[in-house]
């Protein structure tokens, strides 16, 4: 009986251990699992089948992230409350915001460059992934900017517009009570600018196409609340999985 | 002896100082012979050339020096270039498409029409094409619209060899309004192609008119033909 326990016990620990090391990689649709850490190049190696990707816009997200679901929980929760005491116009706004974000996939950017060629001529562009579940993006070039915030909608797609300054995408969509002073530019290769609209300060900037631009509240002076709402939402914004 | 003692310490320490300086002083001198004698271009014979596994290509990139460029991908219809510091230069029938690990890359060329030069260099003459190009520098888009010129005879030396060769020149132009004063709305872009194989030999492309020239020479290529006759 004893040696039927040690026997089970054994059994148990060595099937946990492969699925313990385990690379679990997604992308369009399929799912490739290695069973070590692996190199980036080894990762791309099979997915890479055409010259139309695009590059800049390339991204690898790992899924195990639960300070990002506390961050959409806790933004849900503002904007809920939010809610009772905003004008209608806006309060349409956060209930759009709301219902588009409940739905959002939620993992971290790995910040490191996605480039197959420079992967397998460099090391040091070829890092070796841990164990863990992956999602990995290698999209065409994409056709739309995603608008964030204070705008109409929510949450809305904008066709990318070639050799546009971020400025213009918002002048039909932006609310009243949208904060343009300076607004945040999440680039589809994972930087974040910031982009200062109004007076001398305004600069010339275009988006990446696949970029997300968020667009402020205006906060009161006598609460704090709006300005929470724009950090979390700047915050949760770089978790989204651009789809 | 208490002046001995002094004087000793006291050469010891600034000893110790100049061997401490001797590092950043030789950094300095190095960068000063650089700035006015900037390494020479890295030149191979008809044998390095040959005796290597893999094709070889000049690069020249605005003022900098000549190096190698191997090519170590042929894949979808493209070639990709490495050099020694490992940058990337992806080129379509001779044209560049993309560079990765460049101060400043050309990140994606988008045409709806094919590119007039995969149809060859006697097809080319009063050729037009358009694309869309993305750069490093967040300019996403731009229209650029290209016409090819008339091919013109020409001989062009390569590894001691005469090459009879058909230059043809690119006019292109920036259809997208910019958004900056610019000046250099208009730039050409440089082939040479062997007249009997129609081969590219040599070109000289700008992916953007702000952009440094670069110039390119297919070495392996012209050695293969040179040794074929």
């Amino acid at each position: 009986m004893r040696l039927l326990k040690k026997l089970t016990l054994l059994a148990a620990v060595l099937l946990t251990l492969p699925v313990s090391a385990q690379v679990v990689v997604h992308s369009a649709g399929q799912s490739i699992t290695f069973e070590q850490p692996v190199r980036l190049d080894a990762v791309l190696a099979p997915l890479v089948r055409s010259a139309d990707i695009y590059w800049p816009a390339a991204a690898l997200y790992d899924t195990n992230v639960p300070e990002a679901e506390q961050l959409r929980s806790e933004t849900l929760t503002l904007l809920q409350e939010l809610q009772q005491s905003a004008k209608p116009e806006v309060q349409q706004v956060l209930l759009q915001l709301a219902s588009r974000i409940a739905d959002w996939r939620l993992a971290r950017r790995l910040p490191f460059v996605i480039d197959y060629d420079l992967a397998r001529i460099n090391l040091a562009a070829n890092p070796l992934l841990p164990a863990g579940d992956y999602i990995l993006q290698l999209p065409r070039r994409p056709d739309t900017v995603v608008l964030i915030g204070a705008i109409r909608g929510g949450i809305i797609s904008h066709a990318h517009t070639p050799a546009t300054a971020v400025n213009d995408y918002l002048q039909r969509a932006k609310l009243q009570s949208a904060d343009t002073n300076l607004v945040q530019l999440l680039q589809a290769d994972g930087r974040l600018v910031q982009v200062p609209l109004s007076g001398a300060s305004t600069i010339y900037q275009e988006a990446q196409p696949g970029a997300a631009l968020f667009v402020p509240f205006r906060s009161s002076l006598f609460s704090r609340d709006y300005q929470r709402l724009n950090q979390l939402l700047v915050e949760l914004m770089q978790y989204r999985v651009a789809v | 002896m208490k002046n001995a003692v002094y004087a000793l310490c006291t050469a010891v320490i600034c000893s110790l100082g100049l061997a401490g300086c001797s590092g950043t002083y030789q950094a300095y001198r190095d960068t000063l012979s650089y700035a006015f004698k900037p390494p020479a271009d890295i030149e191979l014979s008809n044998e390095q050339v040959t005796a290597s596994p893999v094709d070889l290509l000049y690069f020249r990139y605005g003022e900098q020096r000549q190096v190698v460029l191997a090519l170590a991908f042929m894949e979808h219809n493209q070639q990709k270039w490495i050099s020694a510091d490992n940058a990337v230069v992806v080129m379509q029938y001779g044209r560049i498409v993309r560079t990765a690990g460049l101060p400043h890359n050309l990140l994606f060329v988008t045409a709806s029409t094919e590119d007039p030069l995969t149809r060859g260099v006697t097809s080319l003459a009063g050729s037009s094409w358009q694309s869309l190009t993305d750069w490093q520098q967040d300019e996403y888009g731009y229209l650029v619209q290209s016409q090819f010129s008339q091919p013109k005879p020409e001989t062009l030396v390569i590894l001691d060899h005469s090459f009879n060769v058909l230059k043809v020149t690119e006019t292109l132009s920036y259809k997208t309004r910019p958004q900056f004063w610019r000046f250099d709305q208009q730039w050409q872009n440089e082939y040479w192609f062997e007249q009997s194989s129609g081969q590219l030999l040599k070109s000289r492309q700008q992916y953007a008119p702000f952009q440094p020239l670069t110039e390119m020479v297919f070495v392996s290529r012209a050695a293969r033909l040179a040794k074929a006759g």
